[in-house]
């Protein structure tokens, strides 16, 4: 477990290159709109931290309870870093964010630019062209959505609360 | 299911209460909201968010992290972001409008975030007021700079239309007179700059931008102020993936700003970083591999930049090879362009790009002009460096690693030999270098890992060997080219200690020269003195001295006094006059070269560093010690410092600086610096290289100083051993080998053996060209010798060995010299022991005032002399004269401090020659009471032989 705590499998910088370089290779037409772009960076980041976890859960598979800390996921780059047992969090954070999709898709549009592909509220608000308290509102209503259904989708062992259960210890969001 | 627009009331519901402090939330929901459904919803995703934490609580550090881009249309302060127009590591440049108070496009470069943007706007705002008052038309004014809402910080500045200005002459074709103006205005700009105390730090072709305007190619220089707002003092947890994206650009970062501190980087980082881009104007290539920099490790990356040895751009042109595009883009052909660089230009280039930055343009003006006078044929300031004299610099910088490793080794010698090769003077066609190129490739590959693999210097001897064979066998046709390889090998040889087979090297690449050159050019004259050098160390003194000699003279006319070249022959022609014990002429070459090395080439400048220590180790064997302690500790505080604590000159000059300590009675140092430098050397040499030995001869020297005759025996023995075989029988290091070890047999009881090693030393040294009778090493060993026939009882034969050594001292040696004090305090030793007793008596007073002047009061030699002169005043029934001066020197002793304790014993002679006379003295005048002071001073006394040394 040691091994796996500190074994984060990529940096967030190497992270952030790969989802670059896919977008590169995938808009070979160079007009993308803007808003495409945006999108497009949003769902290769989206897949490729799948993948990562993917990869990872296959080289560690763990038994018993899934566990996932929600106070431990603060950005994407804590979703990439997560490892072992934790790797779960991830499958479990995109399957709240599929239903999210399902459930209300202008919510999880905010998802996809503030989350994965990291744009501010004034960014996402031209983007998706909503104001901007628009995109705060849709924001916290998807945040606590995609919470409980995290909560309840991992057989209601949820996080508990910041610094709680999580056998692996907080990570520090950021 | 909840109908659409409930969905968006429930949306608004959370998106309110989220917006306020948690405690109130819930009141919140409960006042807002009449619908029950809606109610609860409300309340279990609140509730859920709060037991979440954290959970996607800070997705735009993320953002940061992801670089997201800045969108064109967006607003980053007053400014509108209109269209990208440029990125690269460093982040994005939009053009981008500007509303108030003027409306006017600017160009605003948003830095990718991974810095702290505060610290960032912070500095940009120290540096605002000195930015503000640069006002020049060569430099793109910075108007603004802040964060964008995302964090990164950014800058606005003066939109400047235009092309890298490399990219701009190689388009318009412009020819290298066209291009050496607009890079005057570059200069001027940066001069202007630095004149208003702004460094640019990032000087490159892409920051420095060239458009046409009334016909007129214009330069302007972008970012000023920029990269030192941007690059921060490197911290431990910044990546080198961050850092090489932060500088982005290594080929033009100058030596010093590697270190990556930022805090010592000043105006002569910028003129190296001009340089850089004069080169790639010149050549179309940076001095340093695009390639290489960029796929190489922090530390190679540094490696590289701050020791690669600059190419010139005339050789760099050569060895593109069919690159003709090159000069096309110039309007010329190859050849010509070779020729047009070949001279004033590479020198100007090369010191624009010194690794030193003493050693650079002081500023961009100074450069500037230079450039003024090439184009004007004004001789300019810039120098040559000599061909043979960057070699080596380069062989000695690298020695070490060249005689440690194995194939990095092999690389190396390579790298050594496509340096020189990179040297070559391009005269007319460039294949000359290209062949070079081709024969060391296929040399290269002859060395296969598996083979190299721990063969270390052997392989090396056989690449060389085989490069030898090579050559010989008429495989490289251009003379100039083999004399080139030839040189080097030679050096490479002789510096791996085969003086032997550098010699033919030297000589053939000297011919080779004087038939292309003549023989009175300098660059045949170098491998001359190369050879004076190999001379030397094959024990062929007067030859050596005449070669040197000859190249001095015609370096000095050639070059003239204040040359390199000839300041690098004098230190060398020193070396041999040091050699044949002309210490005095040798000291004077040393300080000539010395002064003028010290100007020219730099105080720590290998060859200066050279002088320094050859200096001091002159004034060592002319007994001038406290003159020559400060020489030998410089030269060694600066190569430990530039070269390395293991590098072979290091190794040397703690070996001599040890020798000089333990000739001044420290031998607790001493020993500590030669048993350090063995180590080393023999980590790092083969066995039997004559560095090792050295220090091995050294160690054993000191320990029989120290009375420690039986440890000093493996080491001189291995010394004699090594020296045997490595120069034969004849060689002064293996004569002066020879009479060391005559002192461990003495002692250890082995007399007829100790005495054959006498006579085998001094009759070797007479006989010796290099040395010869009179030679101050013959007539030391002569002193010792008649010391150890007196000390065997054999008076007859030690008086004529005595006085042969006493006569040589006096007509070669200042009446000073520990040397001469010695064979003064031998003679008259001698002659007291031969009843002589009017005739030992000044010179053994002689000796001793000598000594304590020379050695000082506290020194055994001193003390030894003491006591001899206390024995004799007692022989001549002097007894109150006696006990006079031996009291007198004891009161006279200073404190012995730590360092002396294993001289503690040096007293021992004075305090015997007491018991000495005093015993005498009650014998002259029983009753008297001298057996009390006899007994009271033997109780204090450890036996030892009164009167030795």
């Amino acid at each position: 477990m040691n091994e796996e705590r500190t074994g984060h499998s990529l940096s967030a910088t190497a992270l952030v290159h790969e989802a670059y370089m896919r977008l590169e290779r995938s808009s070979s037409t160079p007009d993308v709109q803007r808003g495409a772009f945006v999108f497009a960076a949003a769902e290769a980041m989206r897949r490729i931290l799948i993948e990562h976890a993917r990869a990872r859960s296959r080289l560690k598979r763990g038994g018993g309870a899934v566990r996932v800390s929600l106070d431990a996921i603060g950005d994407v780059a804590d979703l990439d870093a997560a490892s072992g047992e934790e790797s779960e969090s991830v499958f479990a954070f995109d399957e709240a964010f599929r239903r999210l999709q399902e459930h209300d898709a202008g919510a999880a549009d905010v998802v996809r630019l503030r989350f994965y592909a990291g744009l501010s509220v004034p960014e996402t608000a031209r983007s998706i062209g909503v104001s901007a308290r628009t995109v705060d509102n849709r924001w916290a209503y998807a945040r606590a959505w995609m919470a409980r259904e995290m909560s309840t989708w991992s057989g209601g062992a949820d996080g508990g609360p910041p610094g709680g259960t999580d056998h692996d210890g907080p990570r520090k969001p950021g | 299911m909840m109908a659409h627009e409930n969905r968006d009331r429930l949306i608004e519901l959370v998106g309110e209460a989220m917006s306020r402090p948690a405690p109130e939330r819930e009141a919140y929901v409960r006042d807002a909201c009449a619908v029950p459904a809606a109610r609860d919803e409300a309340l279990s995703l609140l509730a859920a968010l709060e037991r979440a934490g954290g959970f996607m609580g800070n997705p735009t550090v993320a953002a940061a992290r992801a670089g997201g881009r800045e969108i064109p249309g967006a607003m980053i302060g007053r400014y509108e972001l209109l269209e990208l127009i440029g990125e690269g590591g460093f982040g994005h440049v939009f053009m981008a409008e500007q509303r108030e108070p003027v409306v006017r496009r600017v160009a605003l470069k948003i830095i990718r975030p991974g810095m702290d943007s505060r610290v960032v706007v912070a500095r940009f705002e120290a540096e605002r007021q000195a930015l503000a008052m640069m006002d020049h038309p060569g430099i793109a004014t910075v108007l603004d700079g802040g964060e964008t809402e995302s964090g990164r910080p950014y800058f606005a500045m003066e939109l400047v239309k235009g092309v890298p200005i490399t990219t701009f002459c190689d388009r318009e074709k412009m020819a290298v007179p066209d291009r050496l103006a607009l890079f005057r205005d570059v200069c001027g700009a940066v001069q202007h700059a630095h004149q208003k105390g702004v460094i640019h730090r990032d000087l490159k072709p892409t920051n420095v931008l060239v458009s046409e305007r009334d016909g007129r190619a214009q330069a302007k220089i972008i970012d000023f102020g920029i990269a030192k707002a941007t690059f921060g003092r490197l911290t431990d947890r910044t990546l080198f993936t961050e850092f090489r994206q932060f500088i982005g650009t290594p080929e033009y970062m100058s030596p010093e700003q590697t270190l990556g501190t930022g805090a010592d980087v000043d105006t002569r980082s910028d003129i190296y970083s001009l340089g850089v881009v004069l080169y790639e104007l010149l050549t179309g290539t940076t001095p340093l591999d695009r390639e290489s920099l960029r796929s190489a490790s922090l530390g190679d990356m540094q490696r590289l930049i701050r020791e690669t040895e600059t190419p010139r751009p005339s050789t760099r042109l050569s060895t593109m090879g069919a690159r003709s595009d090159v000069a096309a883009h110039r309007r010329t052909e190859p050849g010509r362009l070779g020729l047009l660089l070949r001279g004033d230009l590479d020198w100007i280039v090369l010191k624009a790009l010194e690794k030193d930055r003493e050693r650079r343009y002081e500023t961009a003006g100074a450069l500037a002009e230079d450039v003024r006078r090439f184009l004007e044929d004004e001789p300019v300031s810039a120098t040559p460096p000599s061909v043979p004299y960057r070699v080596r610099k380069f062989v000695r910088r690298h020695r070490g690693a060249v005689l440690g490793g194995s194939l990095v080794g092999v690389a190396l010698v390579l790298g050594v030999i496509g340096t020189s090769a990179g040297l070559v003077s391009s005269i007319k066609e460039k294949n000359r270098a290209t062949e070079v190129k081709g024969f060391l490739a296929s040399m290269l590959d002859s060395v296969k890992p598996g083979v190299a693999h721990g063969e270390d210097t052997a392989l090396m001897r056989r690449v060389l060997d085989e490069a030898a064979a090579r050559l010989n066998s008429g495989e490289v046709t251009d003379p100039l080219i083999e004399a080139e390889l030839r040189q080097t090998i030679g050096v490479v040889y002789d510096q791996i200690g085969e003086s032997g087979a550098a010699e033919p090297m030297l000589r053939r690449a000297t011919e080779l020269r004087a038939g292309v050159l003549g023989a009175h050019d300098p660059d045949t004259l170098g491998p001359q003195v190369d050879l004076g050098g190999v001379l030397l160390r094959l024990g062929r003194a007067a030859e050596s001295e005449k070669t040197l000699r000859a190249a001095l003279a015609g370096l000095r006319s050639a070059l003239g006094d204040r040359h390199t070249s000839t300041l690098d022959a004098l230190n060398s022609l020193g070396v041999t006059l040091e050699k044949q014990g002309r210490y005095a002429d040798a000291a004077a070459c040393f300080r000539e070269a010395l002064d003028g090395l010290t100007e020219v080439a730099g105080p720590e400048e290998g060859t200066t560093v050279a002088a320094t220590y050859n200096l001091g180790f002159a004034l060592w064997s002319l007994g001038r010690y406290p003159e020559a302690e400060p020489y030998m500790r410089r030269a060694l505080e600066v190569r430990r410092r530039t070269l390395g604590d293991d590098s072979p000159a290091t190794l040397t000059t703690m070996s001599a600086l040890a020798g000089l300590l333990g000739a001044t009675a420290r031998p607790k140092e001493a020993e500590q610096l030669l048993l350090e430098a063995l180590a080393a050397s023999r980590r790092i040499f083969p066995p039997d290289h004559p560095d090792t030995l050295a220090i091995v001869n050294n160690l054993g020297g000191l320990l029989t100083e120290t009375g420690r005759a039986a440890e000093a025996e493996p080491y001189l023995r291995e010394a004699l051993d090594g020296l045997r075989r490595r120069f034969g029988n004849d060689h002064s290091n293996t004569l002066n080998a020879i009479a060391n070890m005559a002192a461990p047999l003495q002692a250890s009881g082995r007399l007829d053996e100790a005495e054959a090693m006498h006579r085998e030393a001094i009759e070797g040294m007479r006989r010796s060209p290099e040395m010869g009778p009179e030679h101050p090493r013959t007539l030391l060993a002569l002193i010792t010798f008649g010391t150890f026939l007196r000390d065997r009882k054999k008076l007859d034969e030690a008086e004529p060995v005595a006085r042969e050594a006493y006569d040589g001292c006096t007509r070669v040696l200042d009446p000073g010299h520990p040397w001469r004090l010695a064979a003064t305090h031998c003679l008259g030793l001698v002659l007291r022991s031969r009843g002589k007793l009017d005739e030992a008596e000044p010179l053994l007073r002689e000796a001793l005032v000598g000594r304590r002047k020379a050695l000082g009061p506290n020194h055994p030699r001193t003390l030894n002399s003491a006591g001899a002169l206390g024995l004799v005043l007692a022989d001549l029934g002097r007894f109150g004269d006696a006990e006079q001066q031996l009291l007198d020197t004891l009161d006279g002793l200073k404190p012995a401090g730590d360092e002396a304790t294993p001289w503690a014993r040096g007293a021992t002679p004075v305090i015997e020659a007491l018991v000495y006379s005093y015993t005498a003295w009650e014998k002259a005048e029983p009753g008297a009471g001298h057996d009390a002071q006899a007994a009271a001073w033997r109780a204090k006394s450890p036996s030892r032989d009164p009167g030795g040394g």
